[in-house]
């Protein structure tokens, strides 16, 4: 019933574990569209128009400033585009966080951070190119120039953490290091910082533009080639390694970085040309498509985790159910057999009293074959009720354990042979080394008793030895009766525990049936095991398992 | 004396058993013994005979456990609880041998909690004990 429920969950995980084709077409659509508006003569450059310093003079303080605003138009599309990409960088890390906190995966937590380190680095970037931190080069090389780096950096810190989660050799669940990773986090970002800082510092930049060649941007060549390889091999091969929505998502977030870096390359000449600005436009996408990827990785972990959940309720319910219905059904079958045997005697002594008192009454001319009838009649009678108080006491059995005892094995076995009335050509060996043991006296005797009792009882000669063995072992003892008598066959050895049976006519061996029963039943209320060692033919070992105190102290404790 | 002694003391079972009334009817004439002898079938029959008593004939009681109507344990509790019947002498003669009857039946003061089951078939073993019983021990006289 479970299976048949769980089955379909299972293919619908493996089906949904991508994006959906509709994000990819987007993706596509949205990478292409600002290049197809450029080619339909939309110009998406920012203003560059040079500030007229004479008429600047003219104007009122206030129209001033927004002459200088306009001017800057390019510097504010940059800082709020690259702005954007950072916020959602911000963001990514976060729901990484909160992502891996319920799925245990390693995989959000650190692509997540990396995206992150990369966003980082691109702020200070921005901040750099703004003049909010301190810098001297010339925006010409220091943008282009730390564009670069920022496209390399984020590029290789991208590779590094799927390089690391592959050398986790598959297993990317498991508890992350906060330590390590908040310091390598700390560690990364002081070296983004370092390193544009710098540059900022830096009066000696290489160039970065060349307008004339068809490489307008050759430093960006680098980071074009990192994503190509990532998009084409290497993160398609960790998706496969380790499919995951996040992973798919990483995937596709390489064609719009990809198209960055062509953009970058190949188109721009100059800051804040047309190629700058759709560039820049799309790198907000190339951190948005992970971040939506982490969003519904998010989800489709939630929904598999509300699923596990109910799922997990649901048999927990029918287990309950089951264990219920169960502890009911063994209560009345228990109430049913001491109910049953008790009402039962009654009626039963009536009957045998009944017939004592007619034999009383007649015995003065009594024939013969009556007397023999009457006498049958009373054996049967004994026999009901000898069988009725096994059944009672089969029922009784782990009702009550009694107190513990320290006790001589030895002697205790002894007393209990001598106590049976062992017929004169009998004997016992017992070898036993252990001193006292404390435990459970009366179960424990309960089950010797039987068992020496039985072998004495279905002994085929007037002659016997029985020997009784007991050692400890790990959990406790393990004690064994060996007869010599006429052996079990195979076939019987487990029907012999079961109720009412008997393997010979019970004309020709007087018993219920009962006596292995109760044994059997009493050892499983101290989880103890009970084996037959007989071949059948001569000799039968009876070997059976007994817990130490510490065990069955704990055990009845919980009765 | 002996002869007074049997006149003074009835017995009264509280028995819905016929076979075993029968069987403590035959071993009492079987010992010859000539108390008064009366049966109830249940706690309640049994209560309405111990109060319709004349006032200087103490009963003893054999008591069953499992009745109809009321049983031996219920109507002990009320034998108790009666300040004109309190000190009956009372013998529990039962099938069961469970602990929880035997500590139930001593609570409410008996003289002895007898097995049926534990007795030959006939009583015989039972009105001996109670044969000297009376002999040895004194009964309770009404104030």
């Amino acid at each position: 019933m479970d299976i048949a429920t769980n089955s379909p969950a299972i293919n619908a995980t493996n089906t949904s574990l991508k994006m959906p084709p509709y994000f990819l077409y987007t993706v596509l659509a949205i990478c292409f569209i600002p290049y197809l508006l450029t080619l339909m003569g939309v110009n998406l450059a920012s203003s560059s128009k040079p500030v007229d310093l004479q008429q600047l003079a003219g104007l009122a303080e206030h129209q001033q400033l927004d002459l200088y605003f306009a001017r800057l138009s390019g510097a504010f599309t940059h800082t709020i585009l690259e702005w954007t990409a950072f916020c959602i960088a911000i963001m990514t890390v976060f729901l990484a966080a909160s992502h891996y906190f319920i799925s245990k995966n390693l995989t959000t937590l650190i692509i997540g951070a990396a995206l992150f380190l990369a966003g980082c680095m691109d702020a200070f970037h921005t901040l750099a190119a703004d003049r909010l931190i301190e810098a001297v080069a010339d925006n010409r090389d220091l943008v282009p120039f730390t564009w670069a780096i920022c496209r390399v950096f984020n590029a290789l810190i991208l590779i590094g953490g799927v390089m690391l989660l592959l050398s986790r050799s598959g297993d990317i669940t498991g508890k992350a290091d906060f330590k390590v990773l908040g310091l390598s986090f700390i560690g990364t970002a002081v070296v983004a910082y370092g390193i544009i800082s710098y540059c900022a510092l830096s009066d000696s930049l290489p160039q970065t533009q060349f307008p004339d060649n068809i490489i307008t941007r050759p430093y960006d060549v680098v980071p074009l080639v990192l994503y190509l390889v990532s998009g084409l091999f290497l993160f398609p091969y960790f998706y496969r390694r380790n499919p995951s929505v996040f992973a798919h998502a990483l995937v596709i977030a390489m064609i719009p970085e990809v198209m960055v870096e062509m953009h970058m390359a190949f188109g721009s000449t100059a800051l804040f040309d047309q190629h700058f600005n759709i560039a820049h436009f799309l790198k907000i996408f190339a951190y948005a498509v992970p971040f939506l990827g982490l969003l519904m990785d998010y989800i489709h972990t939630y929904q598999q985790k509300q699923s596990e959940v109910e799922a997990r309720e649901r048999t927990q319910q029918a287990l309950n159910k089951y264990t219920v219905e169960l502890e009911r059904s063994n209560k009345e079958l228990n109430d049913f057999a001491y109910v049953a045997s008790h009402d039962l005697k009654a009626p039963l002594r009536g009957i045998m009293q009944l017939a004592s008192w007619i034999e009383d009454d007649i015995k003065d001319d009594i024939k013969d074959q009556t007397r023999e009838y009457i006498a049958l009649m009373h054996s049967r009678t004994r026999r009901l009720e000898q069988l009725l108080n096994d059944l009672l006491a089969f029922s009784r059995v782990g009702r009550k354990h009694g107190d513990f005892k320290t006790i001589g094995l030895a002697a205790t076995v002894t007393d209990l042979y001598q106590l049976l009335n062992p017929p004169l050509g009998f004997s016992l060996h017992c070898d036993i080394k252990l001193s006292a043991i404390t435990t459970l006296f009366v179960p424990l005797e309960q089950v010797l008793r039987n068992l020496i009792n039985n072998a004495i009882k279905h002994h085929p000669n007037d002659t016997g030895t029985l020997r009784v063995t007991a050692i400890t072992t790990d959990t406790g003892y393990e004690f064994a009766v060996t007869d010599d008598g006429a052996g079990i066959l195979p076939e019987h050895h487990e029907r012999i525990f079961g109720i009412f049976q008997t393997l010979k006519p019970r004309d020709e061996v007087e018993g219920s049936g009962m006596g292995l029963a109760i044994i059997k039943k009493l050892l499983d209320t101290y989880h103890c095991r009970i084996t037959v060692e007989s071949d059948g033919i001569k000799g039968t070992t009876m070997r059976f398992t007994w817990p130490s105190e510490p065990t069955l102290r704990m055990l009845t404790d919980d009765h | 004396m002996t002869i007074d002694q049997y006149k003074t003391v009835s017995i009264l079972l509280v028995e819905d058993d016929d076979v075993d009334a029968m069987g403590v009817e035959r071993a009492l004439n079987k010992m010859k013994l000539a108390n008064p002898f009366l049966r109830a079938r249940d706690g309640i029959e049994g209560l309405e005979m111990l109060r319709a008593k004349p006032a200087d004939h103490p009963y003893l009681v054999l008591l069953d456990l499992n009745m109809p109507r009321m049983s031996g344990i219920e109507m002990l509790k009320i034998i108790r609880e009666d300040p004109l019947l309190t000190r009956t002498i009372v013998f529990v003669l039962t099938t069961s041998d469970d602990d929880i009857d035997k500590v139930a039946a001593y609570n409410e003061h008996i003289a002895g909690y007898v097995v049926k089951t534990k007795l030959d078939t006939d009583f015989g073993e039972l009105m001996q004990l109670l044969d000297h019983y009376w002999r040895l021990v004194e009964m309770p006289t009404d104030e």
